[in-house]
């Protein structure tokens, strides 16, 4: 099969959309390329042990749906309105919260006082956060076996946490 | 337990915004303000009556233990007059009046209100004469902590207390303080001074908030950002660019004085003039000549009761003529009831 865009060279690649229309597309490597920069990652080498635990760092950004599931709110609903319908919509709208936080606020990241029960749970995220930050120096300096600790010290604060962080 | 028309009977003649104030009080009253959600229902707009209810159950029966003096009020048992006298008196805000349902916990000094299903599940009220932001912010927190024992926060680690409109988001807070600026208005340097500050993240109101006007002279100066800063940088900076509009006020009165001295007495006592003799004054009119008076005691250009004027800015609200008379009137009216009102209260102080 020859590729969709350039209609020149044959098509490796099948992207397929799931929001949009639905539909699968194939394209040449160069191509999808520049279409999709964002999979510019292509030729790498198959998932090297490396890559498998720097993965495993954070969860997986979700890509913002357009209603929320919580109240219903669409991102159209809010722009009109300016106001949100539930506090989950701040989660719900992620992607969008820069465009409409940066004109209005100092920062994105909150610093000031926060619930006394909520200060727990953030000290232990915090100390999660700097596992990761030194299991990645780890792995880059390939002490896997010191990696490999830190992880599990970071599951064990994990399970604390409990849910589904 | 009172109604709402008990309570305003009481209360007739408090105003905290309008306290006995030191002469050269330039900072009328400060206002901290918080604003809370309850986690996992929608904001106030969207809830049934069901989840309202249960809202405003969690939040009394949260207060219930340390502020037994609270007074309780169904916004729906108060009358549109008698709502109209709240907002003037700083205890509501212009949008909740508007609203067919919430609830309303005020203490009986007037110091603290705190608002249920306004815009935000919870809006955290404290009230001080004059410039303390520290202390009334204090109190207000401590209210919140009472609340956050009993009460799930919608809260987020980066992006702090989570409130319906994103302006809001992070702490919450909004801090401002009334001035009384008569000389910077006279000189024509409020809208460059309006201009800087928003530059420094601080906006410049009317006396009631957002879309109000300023009314004589009279401005709310209070922070714009919540999210990113910290509560201490906010009240800090607030504080520092309200006391530089201070030192600019008095040496724009400086200045005028030195240059116009009769000018500014002649202004003073023809206010007074009008005041005490005028049959109808409308509430422009009424503003703009208690502000000179005002200004007058505050140079000692005039030997008048400060309370007395401060009296009268209560009384010549529109919501509180109506209501202490019993009915709505029509704007003619009003402004003949202001008038006697006026000339009454300050010819008594003479």
């Amino acid at each position: 099969m020859l590729c969709e865009h350039c209609q020149q060279r044959e098509a490796v690649i099948t992207i397929s959309q799931k929001y949009q229309s639905g539909q699968d597309h194939h394209y040449c490597e160069i191509c999808a390329n520049q279409l999709y920069p964002f999979t510019a990652q292509i030729k790498k080498e198959p998932i090297s042990i490396q890559q498998l635990l720097t993965n495993w760092q954070a969860p997986k950004e979700r890509t913002s749906p357009k209603t929320c599931e919580t109240c219903g709110m669409t991102y159209a609903q809010f722009t009109h309105t300016g106001r949100f319908g539930c506090p989950k919509c701040y989660a719900t709208f992620a992607s969008q919260l820069p465009k409409i936080l940066r004109p209005i606020q100092a920062d994105l990241q909150h610093v000031g006082h926060m619930p006394s029960a909520m200060k727990n749970e953030y000290s232990i995220k915090k100390k999660i956060e700097e596992l990761r930050n030194k299991m990645q120096t780890a792995v880059q300096e390939e002490r896997f076996e010191d990696a490999a600790t830190l992880r599990d010290e970071a599951r064990e604060l994990e399970s604390q946490l409990g849910g589904d962080y | 337990m009172s109604s709402i028309e008990e309570f305003l009977q009481r209360t007739r003649d408090r105003d905290i915004t309008l306290a006995d104030t030191t002469p050269n009080s330039i900072a009328m009253s400060t206002r901290i303000r918080l604003a809370r959600n309850v986690a996992d229902y929608r904001f106030p707009k969207w809830l049934t009556e069901q989840e309202e209810l249960e809202i405003e159950r969690q939040v009394r029966h949260a207060l219930m233990d340390t502020y037994q003096e609270l007074n309780h009020f169904a916004l729906s048992d108060i009358a549109p007059l008698a709502r109209h006298v709240l907002v003037e008196k700083h205890l509501i805000s212009p949008h909740f009046m508007k609203q067919k349902s919430g609830d309303l916990l005020v203490s009986e000094d007037e110091t603290m209100s705190i608002m249920v299903n306004e815009e935000d599940h919870l809006r955290i009220q404290c009230l001080a004469t004059g410039l303390q932001l520290q202390e009334t912010y204090e109190r207000a927190s401590k209210v919140d902590q009472v609340l956050e024992q009993q009460v799930t926060y919608a809260f987020d680690e980066k992006l702090g207390y989570l409130t319906s409109c994103p302006t809001n988001v992070g702490t919450g807070l909004r801090a401002s303080v009334m001035l009384h600026l008569p000389a910077l208005t006279m000189t024509n340097r409020m809208n460059i001074i309006a201009q800087t500050m928003l530059r420094l993240g601080i906006v410049v109101r009317g006396i009631y908030g957002e879309g109000s006007n300023s009314l004589g002279n009279i401005y709310q100066v209070s922070n714009q950002v919540t999210l990113g800063k910290s509560e201490v940088t906010i009240l800090t900076e607030l504080q520092e660019v309200v006391e530089k509009v201070i030192e600019s006020e008095l040496q724009a009165r400086q200045a005028l004085v030195k240059n116009s001295a009769l000018m500014m007495e002649d202004q003073v006592y023809r206010a007074l003039g009008v005041l005490t003799h005028a049959r109808i004054l409308t509430s422009d009119e009424a503003a703009t000549n208690l502000s000179r008076l005002r200004l007058g005691i505050d140079m000692k250009l005039i030997d008048l009761p400060i309370k007395a004027v401060n009296q009268c800015i209560s009384c010549m609200q529109p919501g509180f003529l109506q209501y202490y008379d019993g009915q709505t009137l029509p704007a003619n009216d009003r402004d003949i009831l202001r008038a006697k009102l006026v000339r009454e209260t300050l010819q008594q102080a003479i």
